[in-house]
């Protein structure tokens, strides 16, 4: 592990922030950093599930990694802040969660899209709206508890309703959410971590270009 | 007659003890297994395993963050109640889970039990992060519930828990109200029907555990 990842995974909210400062000011590549800081995150990850770390540790290692983040902004070449699209992204109806969802918004915006975050328990009414605004093409729907699966699908449907549904790529994300809800609620593609997020708005990208 | 295993979470142990019929097998499995849902679903396998003498295994647990999910029962039919989780067991239906919208966290003297439980975990993130740092963070981590709501289910102790979660509430800056919790779901996960289609998943022996897709009610209109 390098450096930072390891001082990610500790936790070492100070160091982290001096390294991210240093790196930058050396005019390291801002996705370089930021691809360390998320091999960080997934020890992080790790230390939770072998019960080193507990909730709060997950919420300081976000708390941290979005300080990162906001480092690394203004370093990203101009093409790369914004540049690559939009993407509109919430917690569907009926969910409250949002710890993951905020760092795969991190994690988009690092990668170059501009991200129009509606926060939690969103109405298929606002995510649609929003795509409306913002003529954003591609939308991220996050989840954690399966009670609110129909909340996804809803929205789908309300894509479908308002003519937009061949206009917009969705992807669907969160603990419980797997391919057999993508299949159920008829979204696009499922993500696993952050970084699927990305992976997959740039195919959504690529394929809507 | 029907020898029926039960296996469950920790969190759920005196109030199905207490519940279960004269002869039913129980079997208790630590609530931290949540951790890891990959790791709760080896472990319930594992218990599985382990049920070979019933006719019948119930599940104690709900969707639990997909754990359950391609889960195989084994030579006896699986019956897995329809929930999202425990809470929704402890007060006793969807509708009273409803009714309360998505603003409340629960707890019960169940939960505080267990290792790891919010209580500790506050104190162990100001003594970890500092008192001003621990406190935000904590806060940050509630930050879209208003209300903490202790479910009473007659547990020994339960007093001194709802103390301790009536203080808790307080630090997080959440409203602090309790209920009663009610027995149904848990009566109906022991002695049946499961073949009502809306509260049960019943797997037959060798079938996997499939909760996914439009097979839970939603959240619903607050009641």
């Amino acid at each position: 592990m390098s450096d930072l990842a390891q001082l990610v995974a500790d936790l070492q909210e100070d160091k982290v922030l001096s390294e991210v400062k240093a790196r930058l000011e050396a005019g390291e590549d801002p996705l370089a950093i930021i691809e360390e800081a998320r091999r960080g995150m997934q020890v992080v990850g790790e230390r939770f599930e072998q019960k080193e770390y507990f909730v709060s540790d997950l919420v300081m290692s976000a708390a941290i990694f979005a300080q990162i983040t906001e480092l690394i902004g203004p370093h990203l070449k101009k093409e790369a802040a914004g540049g690559k699209g939009k993407v509109v992204i919430g917690t569907v109806k009926g969910d409250i969660h949002d710890i993951g969802k905020n760092i795969v918004i991190a994690m988009l915006q690092c990668h170059g899209y501009e991200v129009i975050d509606l926060g939690v328990d969103v109405s298929p009414e606002r995510f649609v709206e929003a795509v409306k605004e913002s003529g954003a093409r591609i939308v991220g729907m996050s989840a954690l508890l399966s009670a609110v699966f129909p909340s996804i699908k809803e929205t789908v449907e309300a894509f479908a309703a308002a003519g937009l549904r061949d206009k917009v790529k969705i992807m669907i994300g969160g603990a419980p959410v797997d391919e057999k809800v993508r299949e159920y609620a008829g979204a696009d593609a499922v993500g696993r971590d952050a970084m699927a997020a990305v992976y997959l708005a740039d195919r959504f990208t690529a394929m809507l270009a | 007659m029907v020898r029926a295993c039960v296996i469950a979470c920790k969190v759920l142990e005196e109030e199905l003890s207490r519940l279960a019929p004269a002869g039913c097998e129980l079997c208790f499995l630590d609530q931290d297994l949540h951790r890891s849902p990959e790791r709760l679903r080896l472990s319930l396998q594992e218990a599985l395993r382990g049920a070979r003498g019933c006719d019948l295994v119930l599940l104690g647990y709900g969707y639990c963050g997909g754990a359950l999910e391609g889960l195989r029962a084994g030579t006896a039919p699986l019956v897995v109640p329809r929930v999202d989780d425990c809470i929704t067991l402890l007060l006793g239906s969807h509708a009273a889970r409803r009714r309360w919208g998505q603003d409340a966290y629960f707890l019960s003297a169940g939960w505080l039990a267990g290792e790891g439980n919010i209580v500790w975990e506050y104190e162990r993130c100001l003594s970890r992060y500092g008192e001003e740092r621990g406190t935000r963070l904590m806060r940050q981590l509630f930050r879209h519930y208003r209300r903490l709501v202790f479910i009473n289910t007659g547990r020994q102790g339960e007093e001194a828990a709802r103390e301790a979660a009536r203080e808790v509430a307080g630090k997080l800056g959440l409203e602090f109200l309790t209920c009663e919790g009610q027995a149904d779901y848990l009566e109906g996960l022991l002695r049946g029907p499961w073949d009502d289609g809306e509260r049960f998943v019943r797997v037959p022996p060798g079938g996997e555990v499939c909760l996914t897709p439009g097979a839970l009610p939603g959240p619903g209109p607050a009641l």
